[in-house]
Protein backbone atom coordinates (compact mmCIF):
# COMPACT_ATOMS: atom_id res chain seq x y z
CA UNK A 1 0.00 0.00 0.00
CA UNK A 2 1.89 3.67 -0.65
CA UNK A 3 1.77 5.68 1.75
CA UNK A 4 -1.12 8.52 1.66
CA UNK A 5 -3.61 6.85 0.77
CA UNK A 6 -6.53 6.71 3.32
CA UNK A 7 -8.58 4.05 4.40
CA UNK A 8 -11.23 5.77 2.99
CA UNK A 9 -9.89 5.26 -0.58
CA UNK A 10 -8.72 1.67 0.06
CA UNK A 11 -12.14 0.68 0.95
CA UNK A 12 -12.98 2.62 -2.19
CA UNK A 13 -11.41 0.38 -4.49
CA UNK A 14 -13.60 -2.02 -6.53
CA UNK A 15 -13.08 -5.51 -5.11
CA UNK A 16 -11.47 -4.74 -2.06
CA UNK A 17 -13.07 -5.86 0.88
CA UNK A 18 -13.63 -2.98 3.95
CA UNK A 19 -10.75 -3.62 6.68
CA UNK A 20 -10.61 -2.14 9.96
CA UNK A 21 -8.19 -0.09 10.72
CA UNK A 22 -5.73 -2.39 13.19
CA UNK A 23 -5.66 -4.74 9.56
CA UNK A 24 -4.77 -1.26 7.61
CA UNK A 25 -1.87 -0.74 10.23
CA UNK A 26 -0.51 -4.42 10.20
CA UNK A 27 -0.39 -4.21 6.30
CA UNK A 28 1.22 -1.17 6.63
CA UNK A 29 3.85 -2.87 8.16
CA UNK A 30 4.29 -5.69 5.90
CA UNK A 31 5.14 -3.21 3.60
CA UNK A 32 8.28 -4.52 1.84
CA UNK A 33 11.84 -2.51 1.46
CA UNK A 34 14.82 -3.49 0.08
CA UNK A 35 18.17 -2.19 -1.05
CA UNK A 36 20.48 -3.41 -3.71
CA UNK A 37 24.02 -3.27 -4.29
CA UNK A 38 26.95 -4.86 -6.30
CA UNK A 39 30.38 -4.21 -4.77
CA UNK A 40 33.92 -5.75 -5.47
CA UNK A 41 34.95 -8.63 -4.30
CA UNK A 42 38.16 -7.08 -2.58
CA UNK A 43 38.54 -7.75 1.39
CA UNK A 44 38.47 -3.97 2.92
CA UNK A 45 34.31 -4.16 0.99
CA UNK A 46 33.42 -6.81 4.18
CA UNK A 47 33.68 -3.85 6.61
CA UNK A 48 31.59 -2.00 3.92
CA UNK A 49 28.90 -4.74 3.40
CA UNK A 50 28.75 -4.58 7.27
CA UNK A 51 28.12 -1.22 8.19
CA UNK A 52 25.35 -1.01 4.92
CA UNK A 53 23.67 -4.12 6.81
CA UNK A 54 23.83 -2.23 10.42
CA UNK A 55 22.46 0.95 8.69
CA UNK A 56 19.46 -0.72 6.85
CA UNK A 57 17.95 -2.45 10.02
CA UNK A 58 18.41 1.20 12.53
CA UNK A 59 15.13 1.29 10.49
CA UNK A 60 14.30 -1.13 12.85
CA UNK A 61 15.20 -0.56 16.02
CA UNK A 62 17.07 -3.15 16.30
CA UNK A 63 18.87 -4.12 19.82
CA UNK A 64 22.51 -4.25 20.04
CA UNK A 65 22.44 -7.85 19.75
CA UNK A 66 20.62 -8.27 16.90
CA UNK A 67 23.10 -5.69 15.19
CA UNK A 68 25.73 -7.43 16.09
CA UNK A 69 24.20 -10.83 14.98
CA UNK A 70 23.58 -9.18 11.57
CA UNK A 71 26.77 -7.90 11.44
CA UNK A 72 28.73 -11.04 11.98
CA UNK A 73 26.31 -13.15 9.56
CA UNK A 74 26.95 -10.86 6.68
CA UNK A 75 30.77 -11.06 7.02
CA UNK A 76 31.11 -14.30 7.25
CA UNK A 77 28.43 -14.65 3.70
CA UNK A 78 30.36 -11.77 2.07
CA UNK A 79 33.88 -13.19 3.08
CA UNK A 80 33.31 -16.55 1.84
CA UNK A 81 32.17 -14.68 -1.50
CA UNK A 82 35.45 -13.03 -1.49
CA UNK A 83 37.13 -16.15 -0.49
CA UNK A 84 35.67 -18.80 -1.83
CA UNK A 85 33.88 -17.66 -4.67
CA UNK A 86 36.27 -15.53 -6.34
CA UNK A 87 39.32 -17.08 -4.75
CA UNK A 88 41.37 -16.82 -8.33
CA UNK A 89 40.07 -13.74 -9.66
CA UNK A 90 38.59 -10.72 -8.62
CA UNK A 91 34.36 -10.72 -9.28
CA UNK A 92 31.24 -8.27 -8.32
CA UNK A 93 29.29 -9.59 -5.26
CA UNK A 94 25.63 -8.67 -4.80
CA UNK A 95 23.99 -8.26 -1.55
CA UNK A 96 20.22 -7.28 -1.35
CA UNK A 97 18.61 -6.49 2.01
CA UNK A 98 15.11 -6.75 2.69
CA UNK A 99 12.55 -5.69 5.17
CA UNK A 100 9.24 -6.97 5.83
CA UNK A 101 7.71 -6.07 9.01
CA UNK A 102 10.16 -7.19 11.35
CA UNK A 103 11.77 -9.68 9.37
CA UNK A 104 15.00 -8.85 7.97
CA UNK A 105 16.36 -10.62 4.57
CA UNK A 106 19.75 -10.95 3.17
CA UNK A 107 20.96 -12.51 0.38
CA UNK A 108 24.46 -12.29 -0.53
CA UNK A 109 25.56 -14.04 -4.22
CA UNK A 110 28.76 -14.42 -6.11
CA UNK A 111 29.15 -15.51 -9.85
CA UNK A 112 32.21 -17.56 -8.78
CA UNK A 113 33.42 -21.04 -8.33
CA UNK A 114 30.16 -22.43 -6.76
CA UNK A 115 29.97 -25.15 -4.23
CA UNK A 116 30.07 -29.20 -5.41
CA UNK A 117 28.68 -30.07 -1.94
CA UNK A 118 26.91 -27.63 -0.03
CA UNK A 119 26.30 -29.79 2.87
CA UNK A 120 29.94 -30.78 3.34
CA UNK A 121 30.86 -26.75 3.03
CA UNK A 122 28.02 -25.85 6.00
CA UNK A 123 29.66 -28.62 8.30
CA UNK A 124 31.11 -27.21 11.47
CA UNK A 125 34.87 -26.96 11.12
CA UNK A 126 34.98 -27.83 7.37
CA UNK A 127 37.35 -25.65 4.97
CA UNK A 128 38.23 -25.83 1.22
CA UNK A 129 40.95 -23.63 2.29
CA UNK A 130 42.91 -25.16 5.49
CA UNK A 131 46.23 -23.58 4.23
CA UNK A 132 44.20 -20.30 4.43
CA UNK A 133 43.96 -20.36 8.17
CA UNK A 134 40.16 -20.42 7.83
CA UNK A 135 38.52 -21.87 10.65
CA UNK A 136 35.76 -23.72 8.96
CA UNK A 137 32.96 -21.87 11.18
CA UNK A 138 31.80 -19.42 8.72
CA UNK A 139 28.40 -21.12 8.05
CA UNK A 140 28.01 -22.38 11.74
CA UNK A 141 28.02 -18.92 12.57
CA UNK A 142 25.41 -17.63 10.04
CA UNK A 143 22.96 -20.26 11.41
CA UNK A 144 23.62 -19.40 15.14
CA UNK A 145 22.69 -15.73 14.29
CA UNK A 146 20.16 -15.72 11.88
CA UNK A 147 17.13 -17.96 12.33
CA UNK A 148 17.05 -19.37 8.47
CA UNK A 149 19.85 -19.59 5.98
CA UNK A 150 19.74 -21.02 2.62
CA UNK A 151 22.68 -21.69 0.50
CA UNK A 152 22.36 -22.14 -3.34
CA UNK A 153 24.87 -23.23 -5.44
CA UNK A 154 26.66 -25.67 -8.18
CA UNK A 155 29.69 -25.91 -9.65
CA UNK A 156 30.87 -22.82 -12.09
CA UNK A 157 27.17 -21.48 -11.41
CA UNK A 158 28.28 -18.98 -8.32
CA UNK A 159 26.70 -19.07 -4.82
CA UNK A 160 23.81 -17.52 -3.15
CA UNK A 161 23.28 -17.17 0.42
CA UNK A 162 20.06 -16.25 1.65
CA UNK A 163 19.70 -15.50 5.28
CA UNK A 164 16.60 -14.53 7.69
CA UNK A 165 16.24 -12.95 11.04
CA UNK A 166 13.14 -11.87 12.56
CA UNK A 167 13.92 -9.22 15.21
CA UNK A 168 11.85 -8.73 18.51
CA UNK A 169 8.35 -6.87 18.66
CA UNK A 170 10.07 -3.58 20.15
CA UNK A 171 7.45 -1.23 22.00
CA UNK A 172 6.60 2.05 20.52
CA UNK A 173 9.06 4.35 21.27
CA UNK B 1 45.87 4.29 12.19
CA UNK B 2 42.30 3.63 13.50
CA UNK B 3 41.74 0.31 12.85
CA UNK B 4 45.38 -1.01 12.86
CA UNK B 5 47.21 -3.51 15.06
CA UNK B 6 50.18 -2.63 17.74
CA UNK B 7 52.68 -4.54 19.34
CA UNK B 8 54.37 -4.57 22.35
CA UNK B 9 57.06 -6.59 23.62
CA UNK B 10 58.27 -7.51 26.89
CA UNK B 11 60.67 -10.05 27.57
CA UNK B 12 59.34 -12.92 26.11
CA UNK B 13 55.61 -11.89 26.31
CA UNK B 14 54.55 -10.38 22.65
CA UNK B 15 51.05 -8.49 23.41
CA UNK B 16 49.05 -7.69 20.15
CA UNK B 17 46.69 -4.77 20.45
CA UNK B 18 43.80 -5.66 18.55
CA UNK B 19 41.69 -3.41 16.25
CA UNK B 20 38.34 -2.32 16.48
CA UNK B 21 37.01 -5.15 13.83
CA UNK B 22 38.62 -8.27 14.13
CA UNK B 23 37.96 -9.74 10.04
CA UNK B 24 39.48 -11.29 7.35
CA UNK B 25 40.66 -7.85 5.93
CA UNK B 26 42.70 -7.36 9.40
CA UNK B 27 43.44 -10.83 10.02
CA UNK B 28 45.75 -10.87 7.31
CA UNK B 29 47.47 -7.68 7.90
CA UNK B 30 47.84 -9.33 11.62
CA UNK B 31 49.28 -12.30 10.87
CA UNK B 32 51.58 -10.55 8.64
CA UNK B 33 52.61 -8.21 11.11
CA UNK B 34 53.35 -10.83 14.35
CA UNK B 35 55.63 -12.63 11.81
CA UNK B 36 57.49 -9.71 11.57
CA UNK B 37 57.59 -8.90 15.40
CA UNK B 38 58.51 -12.32 16.15
CA UNK B 39 61.74 -12.21 13.92
CA UNK B 40 65.14 -12.40 15.75
CA UNK B 41 62.69 -11.73 19.25
CA UNK B 42 62.75 -15.21 21.36
CA UNK B 43 58.39 -14.82 22.51
CA UNK B 44 56.76 -17.39 24.36
CA UNK B 45 53.61 -15.75 24.81
CA UNK B 46 51.76 -14.07 22.50
CA UNK B 47 49.05 -12.23 23.92
CA UNK B 48 45.87 -11.12 22.17
CA UNK B 49 44.24 -7.66 23.43
CA UNK B 50 40.70 -6.90 22.69
CA UNK B 51 40.43 -3.57 24.82
CA UNK B 52 39.53 -1.63 21.70
CA UNK B 53 37.80 -4.76 19.51
CA UNK B 54 33.70 -4.81 19.31
CA UNK B 55 33.42 -7.04 16.38
CA UNK B 56 35.16 -10.29 15.53
CA UNK B 57 34.01 -12.75 13.09
CA UNK B 58 35.07 -16.46 12.31
CA UNK B 59 37.76 -15.15 10.34
CA UNK B 60 39.37 -13.93 13.70
CA UNK B 61 39.06 -17.55 15.29
CA UNK B 62 41.21 -18.59 12.25
CA UNK B 63 44.25 -16.26 12.57
CA UNK B 64 44.13 -17.03 16.23
CA UNK B 65 44.18 -20.83 15.41
CA UNK B 66 46.76 -19.90 13.41
CA UNK B 67 49.03 -18.13 15.67
CA UNK B 68 47.91 -20.75 18.27
CA UNK B 69 49.69 -23.70 16.06
CA UNK B 70 52.87 -22.12 15.48
CA UNK B 71 53.14 -21.21 19.13
CA UNK B 72 52.19 -24.81 20.28
CA UNK B 73 55.28 -25.34 17.86
CA UNK B 74 57.57 -24.24 20.12
CA UNK B 75 56.41 -25.08 22.91
CA UNK B 76 54.55 -21.43 23.86
CA UNK B 77 51.08 -20.25 24.53
CA UNK B 78 48.27 -18.17 22.97
CA UNK B 79 46.26 -15.79 25.42
CA UNK B 80 43.60 -13.37 25.08
CA UNK B 81 42.82 -10.12 27.29
CA UNK B 82 40.10 -7.88 27.76
CA UNK B 83 37.58 -9.28 25.63
CA UNK B 84 33.97 -7.49 25.09
CA UNK B 85 31.10 -9.83 26.05
CA UNK B 86 30.65 -9.57 22.08
CA UNK B 87 34.38 -11.35 21.41
CA UNK B 88 33.96 -13.40 24.16
CA UNK B 89 30.85 -15.06 22.84
CA UNK B 90 32.64 -15.41 19.70
CA UNK B 91 35.56 -16.94 21.50
CA UNK B 92 33.35 -19.28 23.29
CA UNK B 93 30.98 -20.40 20.40
CA UNK B 94 34.34 -21.37 18.43
CA UNK B 95 35.69 -23.75 21.11
CA UNK B 96 38.98 -21.80 21.18
CA UNK B 97 38.88 -21.83 24.84
CA UNK B 98 40.15 -25.24 24.20
CA UNK B 99 43.53 -24.40 23.69
CA UNK B 100 43.89 -20.48 24.45
CA UNK B 101 43.35 -19.06 27.69
CA UNK B 102 43.08 -15.38 29.08
CA UNK B 103 45.76 -13.85 30.33
CA UNK B 104 44.44 -12.62 33.59
CA UNK B 105 43.38 -15.50 34.61
CA UNK B 106 46.37 -18.02 33.85
CA UNK B 107 47.15 -18.35 37.36
CA UNK B 108 43.77 -19.57 38.33
CA UNK B 109 43.36 -23.55 38.47
CA UNK B 110 41.04 -24.81 35.56
CA UNK B 111 40.96 -21.57 33.97
CA UNK B 112 40.82 -23.12 30.92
Amino acid sequence: MEKGTSLEELNNVEGTKGIGREEEQNRDTKTEESVYLEFESRSHNEQFARVVAAVFAARLDPTVEEVEDLKTAVSEAVTNAIIHGYEKEEGIVHMRLTMKGRELSVEVRDDGVGIADVKKAMEPLYTSKPSRERSGMGFSFMEAFMDNVWVDSAPGQGTTVRMVKKLEERLAR
Amino acid sequence: MENGTNYRVSGTVLYAFMPREVDHHSSLRMKDGIAKMRVSRPVTSLVFDFSKTDFMDSAGIGMLLGRYKEMAAIGGEVFVRNTSPRVKRILEMSGIYRVIRDWDRKDEEGSR
